[in-house]
């Protein structure tokens, strides 16, 4: 059998309509969802003042005054694309592996080698927030403390 | 010819202690330029030829041994190699993010300094001064 | 004298004819595409190949062959015929798959969906031309310019046809920066390929870690007969993403995907011996995947000019045909003519994000074609 009869015997048009609408529906329905994830994520990260704004929404004592801007004591405004949270877990992960201490450009030579994107600014930014720290002899260590002090900040 | 506003320029460290006819000696030879992350700046071992002097962002200085410091203040030097002898660079120096910086003809500013001896003593005093601060706390 | 004669009676030169020099000749072609003309070396020259060897003919009952059951040749090619190799070569393309550009816009996601409406109208027109559902399913396929997705799907739907299929899509995909081109221009104006794609946004680590896991869950939750495909891809692609596992994504991109694309290319290759590739089912094959290519092109280019007509930000139409999964041949298509028209418009990174959307909207509609058939 050919021709427009074949297609019709086989529900040709049937498969096709609900096969294209089939994958269709996948790809908008994961577009829609990673459209939406990097803001997921930031609300995910600020999890901790919408938390404290519902409960002094609930809340009948006092609100808490509100604390002073912290007035950012770093030389210049430099503006970093990376999620701080993210690349300390990262390299905690390469500085326990290398051990303490360690040196800096073996740091970047490593992170670039594993494929982490912009190691060079990432390294900027874990030192500007005191995860890296030096040690005074021209080595550096990991500054466990930075972690809960960057969390408490937040 | 470099876009560079003299006023912002003369309260850097370096030329903070010029008077007027010394920085219309030195203002025509500084140049702005762009760096990219993980450019490398310097390299151990070349010739000096030029000076820096940064103005945004955040330099990694690091030797053959591993050892390593960064400087991230606006008005930080480096290369100071091109204006003492033997005129070698000591160290790599890559930059960590995104930058700017002055640079300077190391063989005209030696020229300039040489020339000047007030000029060459207040310059080679700060030039002096802020390295020693950065060994200090290396 | 009579031994002599026996013996030269199991020789292949008795029991060849016209037909294995045939093939022959299409094995030494392919195999100086791929070594001279480096046309997809990695595939052509494992078939080119396997053709040779598929095409010696032997004395049946000795287990030589690859169709006979007790053949070294037999043994390899059952990771075809069982679907084992493609989900093992996905992994590999996983594992160096960046998905960061599709992330950051995923609206082009939706052209990758568009260039797979050449797979159901090539299996319409497979469907016309008098080939049985399965057949046509199996030839539809090719239309996703995968060639894992189409070996998948034909051992599991046409195991007879492996040979052809998979050859016209390997030749189709090295074909691309010939059979795209001449459509994209006919289809787009000159104003629309000059159009500049904005710079994409910086997407984190977390955003490329959880991708994987969010994908396979959604996609296979849709179209759960994707699973062997689509797992095995987020699968090498976590590994990758995961810093910790780098070994692991290393092993899946190197020897790995080379190991399986070594068994695979060459076994294809054996599998299309001259009684089965030189038919006029392969004539209808090859003719049909042809159109199949030049359809999901089209597709692609027509849905992006039809986006443009909602989006306030233009989309650049010509990355419409790199939704044509041959990655990364159809994006650098896209980049070559676009670039023809203003040197400076660099659009490979951003065509990079529908054809990677492309290899998960061929495996899902080879899956959705599967359970079809099945059902």
């Amino acid at each position: 059998m050919t021709g427009l009869d074949a297609i019709l015997h086989h529900n040709g048009f049937a498969m096709a309509a609900v096969g294209i609408t089939i994958v269709f529906t996948a790809l908008v329905t994961l577009s829609l969802v990673i459209s939406q994830l990097h803001k997921l994520l930031l609300v995910w990260d600020d999890r901790r003042i919408y938390v404290e704004k519902v409960r002094n929404l609930f809340s009948s004592a006092r609100p808490t005054e509100a604390r002073p801007p912290q007035v950012d004591e770093e030389i210049f405004e430099i503006h970093y694309f990376d999620d701080i949270n993210e690349s300390s877990r990262q390299f905690q992960i390469l500085i326990q592996a290398m051990g303490e201490p360690f040196s800096l450009p073996e740091l970047i030579q490593i992170a670039q080698s594993f494929g982490i994107e912009h190691a060079h600014s990432t390294v900027s930014h874990l030192i500007v927030k005191n995860f890296i720290v030096p040690d005074g002899n021209g080595f550096y260590r990991w500054n466990q403390d930075a972690l809960s002090e960057h969390s408490k900040r937040r | 010819m470099h876009h560079l506003n003299p006023e912002e320029l003369k309260h850097l460290k370096i030329f903070s202690t010029l008077l007027p006819d010394e920085w219309s000696d030195v203002y025509p030879l500084l140049n702005r330029l762009k760096i990219l992350e993980g450019e490398q700046l310097i390299r151990q071992g070349t010739r000096a030829h030029t000076f820096f002097v940064i103005l945004y962002g955040h330099f990694m200085i690091h030797y053959p041994d591993g050892r390593a410091l960064t400087i991230n203040r606006k008005g930080d030097i480096i290369g100071w190699s091109s204006v003492i002898s033997p005129f070698q660079y000591t160290a790599d120096v890559i930059a960590l993010t995104e930058s700017e910086v002055l640079s300077i003809p190391g063989a005209k500013f030696l020229e300039l300094l040489q020339s000047n001896a007030d000029l060459g003593d207040k310059l080679v005093k700060t030039i002096n001064e802020m390295v020693h601060h950065r060994q200090s706390i290396d | 004298m009579e031994m002599f004669l026996d013996f030269f009676s199991n020789t292949g030169f008795a029991l060849a004819d016209y037909r294995n020099f045939i093939m022959l000749g299409i094995g030494i072609l392919f195999i100086y595409l791929g070594i001279a003309k480096h046309y997809e070396p990695l595939l052509l020259v494992p078939i080119g190949f396997g053709i040779l060897l598929g095409n010696i003919p032997v004395f049946k009952g000795l287990g030589l062959g690859i169709y006979e059951s007790n053949s070294v040749l037999h043994y390899l090619y059952l990771g075809v015929t069982s679907g084992v190799y493609p989900p093992l070569i996905f992994m590999g393309i996983g594992a160096m798959t960046d998905f960061s550009t599709l992330l950051a816009r995923p609206v082009l996601m939706l052209l990758g969906a568009a260039a797979q409406a050449g797979i159901f109208l090539t299996f319409l027109g497979a469907l016309f031309l008098g080939f049985a559902p399965n057949e046509a399913a199996s030839i539809g396929i090719i239309g996703g310019a995968d060639g894992p997705t189409a070996i998948f799907l034909t051992a599991k739907l046409a195991k007879e046809l492996i040979g052809p299929i998979a050859v016209a899509a390997y030749s189709y995909m090295a074909l691309v920066p010939v059979i795209q081109p001449p459509i994209m221009r006919l289809l787009t104006t000159r104003k629309e390929r000059l159009i500049r794609m904005e710079e994409p946004r910086q997407v984190t680590k977390r955003e490329k870690l959880i991708f994987p896991i969010i994908a396979v869950l959604l996609c296979c939750y849709i179209a759960p007969a994707a699973l062997p495909l689509l797992g095995l891809l987020f699968f090498g692609n976590l590994l990758k993403e995961a810093v910790v596992t780098e070994r692991l994504a290393q092993a899946a991109r190197t020897s790995i995907i080379d190991t399986v694309t070594i068994l695979l290319g060459m076994t294809v290759g054996a599998s299309t011996q001259a009684d089965v590739f030189l038919t006029g089912k392969s004539i209808g094959i090859f003719v049909l995947g042809a159109l199949s290519f030049c359809v999901a092109t089209a597709a692609g280019l027509l849905f992006a000019k039809l986006l443009n007509l909602f989006l306030k930000q233009k989309i650049n139409p010509l990355l419409g045909a790199a939704g044509v999964s041959a990655v990364p041949d159809s994006a650098r298509v896209v980049q070559m003519v676009g670039q023809a028209e203003d040197r400076t418009n660099f659009l490979l990174m951003h065509a990079m994000a529908p054809n990677v959307s492309g290899v998960i909207g061929s495996a899902v509609g080879a899956g959705i074609l599967w359970s079809f058939m099945v059902g």
